[in-house]
């Protein structure tokens, strides 16, 4: 598979193809880190799973539009980058373990996991097309006009007001679950 | 103002997207208004949580795909004696090509670097019909880079802030000096490409060995392309075919 037709279909949102790039640049990615970075090889694979993952996100945001040089030379920066903030990290504080600082998650509010998994089964609940709605839009930031388009609404207005009434359901759906576990 | 709209005014005032008077009239309504300042809330966990829950998929998706692949394996670190050793054994095969060229007559330097010599092909900013590009970009550059305007090329490569720089750019700096005639400098630019970004290390040796040819300097061409020859790498059989013919 071309790295263009990857490139296609993560586009798209499928994570389908996402494993073919971990396979291909892993060895090399995590030798190099090892080598260049004096990264440990524990470090180094989770320096390199994020990395792929910061790829995925920047394909579907738009940040990275096309295959220029290549998926390599892509990832390896993103890398370098996020190996220089785990050392960084590392050095402000050692005390805590340092793939505490790697930044998995781009956001500021410190959600417990447990949360997060409710939030999981309840969009699992949800159900299409709803998951798949509040996926683009929060998510994969897609905007009103390409939901419509990727979705077939008739109009950013029909997306927007469905994105509403899912959210809603959403919202509820958790309230509910969550009261249900607090008994 | 009902549910919705405020709903979808605290995600635009989360992703910045209000104007400053809209963005006022938000915050003083979220200092009155009990209601406002919880929707902000949910809004915000919402987003964050959605996203985590998504990311976390992924993760997952990767994790199973680690454990079904084989297990990784590090690649030993070469001993300082060992890259010692390659440095002698590179100067002694540098040395006794000198003396080799001394007695045997092949190709001359210049004609190999004509031989093998093409302008790297600009794979960062391809060229789009009728497109036009801001003054002193890199998207300026590189289509003065593809009209073989070299000159333009690097007057613009010049202008352009040295921390914005790119490895990629220092690469095609270097081919610009070298299809203006000035080696050295273009030496220059390669060591910066490499330092900028290891990812170029093939290309920024390559065009180094090249540029050691058209300079007529034999051993270093020699060692370069001794090392590009030593490792599985796009220019490994040319650099076997020029070291042949050294």
């Amino acid at each position: 598979m071309t790295e263009q037709e990857i490139f296609e279909s993560l586009k798209s949102g499928s994570i389908e193809n996402l494993g073919i790039v971990y396979e291909r640049y892993r060895d090399d990615c995590m030798n190099w880190l090892i080598r260049k970075y004096s990264c440990t090889e524990d470090n180094a694979r989770e320096v390199y799973q994020v990395s792929v993952i910061t790829l995925y996100e920047n394909i579907i945001r738009n940040k990275f539009t096309e295959v220029r040089s290549s998926f390599k030379t892509y990832l390896f920066s993103i890398a370098k980058n996020k190996c220089m903030e785990l050392h960084r990290a590392n050095k402000r504080n050692t005390d805590l373990g340092p793939l505490m600082h790697l930044t998995w998650d781009d956001v500021n509010e410190n959600i417990p996991e447990e949360q997060v998994m409710i939030l999981r089964y309840c969009l699992d609940k949800l159900g299409d097309p709803c998951n798949t709605l509040l996926k683009k839009f929060y998510y994969e930031q897609c905007n009103m006009v390409e939901i419509c388009e990727e979705m077939g609404y008739k109009n950013p207005e029909s997306a927007r007001n469905q994105k509403y009434k899912c959210l809603q359901r959403l919202r509820k759906l958790y309230r509910d679950t969550i009261v249900a576990r607090t008994g | 103002m009902d549910q919705e709209q405020d709903i979808q005014l605290a995600e635009d005032y989360i992703k910045g997207d209000l104007n400053e008077s809209e963005k006022e009239r938000f915050e003083q309504r979220l200092k009155e208004e009990q209601e406002l300042r919880e929707i902000l809330e949910d809004i915000k966990f919402f987003q964050n949580g959605i996203s985590r829950a998504f990311k976390k998929d992924i993760r997952e998706s990767l994790a199973a795909k680690e454990r079904m692949m084989p297990v990784f394996k590090a690649e030993k670190k070469t001993s300082t004696f060992a890259v010692w050793g390659y440095v002698t054994a590179a100067a002694v095969i540098a040395a006794i090509a000198v003396v080799y060229a001394l007695f045997f007559t092949g190709p001359q330097a210049g004609e190999l670097y004509l031989a093998y010599y093409e302008s790297y092909p600009n794979l960062i900013e391809p060229n789009v019909r009728g497109e036009t590009y801001p003054e002193n970009s890199t998207g300026a550059a590189m289509d003065f880079y593809d009209r073989s305007d070299f000159e333009k090329a690097l007057n613009i490569i010049g202008q352009i802030p040295e921390n914005e720089k790119t490895g990629f750019l220092y690469l095609y700096e270097g081919i610009c000096y070298l299809e203006t005639g000035k080696p050295e400098k273009a030496l220059l630019s390669f060591k910066d490409a490499q330092q900028k970004t290891s990812s170029l290390n093939w290309q920024v040796l390559w065009y180094s060995g090249l540029t050691y040819l058209k300079m007529d300097d034999i051993p270093n061409a020699q060692e370069v392309f001794e090392t590009l020859s030593e490792s599985d790498n796009p220019y490994q059989s040319n650099a076997n075919e020029i070291l042949n013919q050294l």
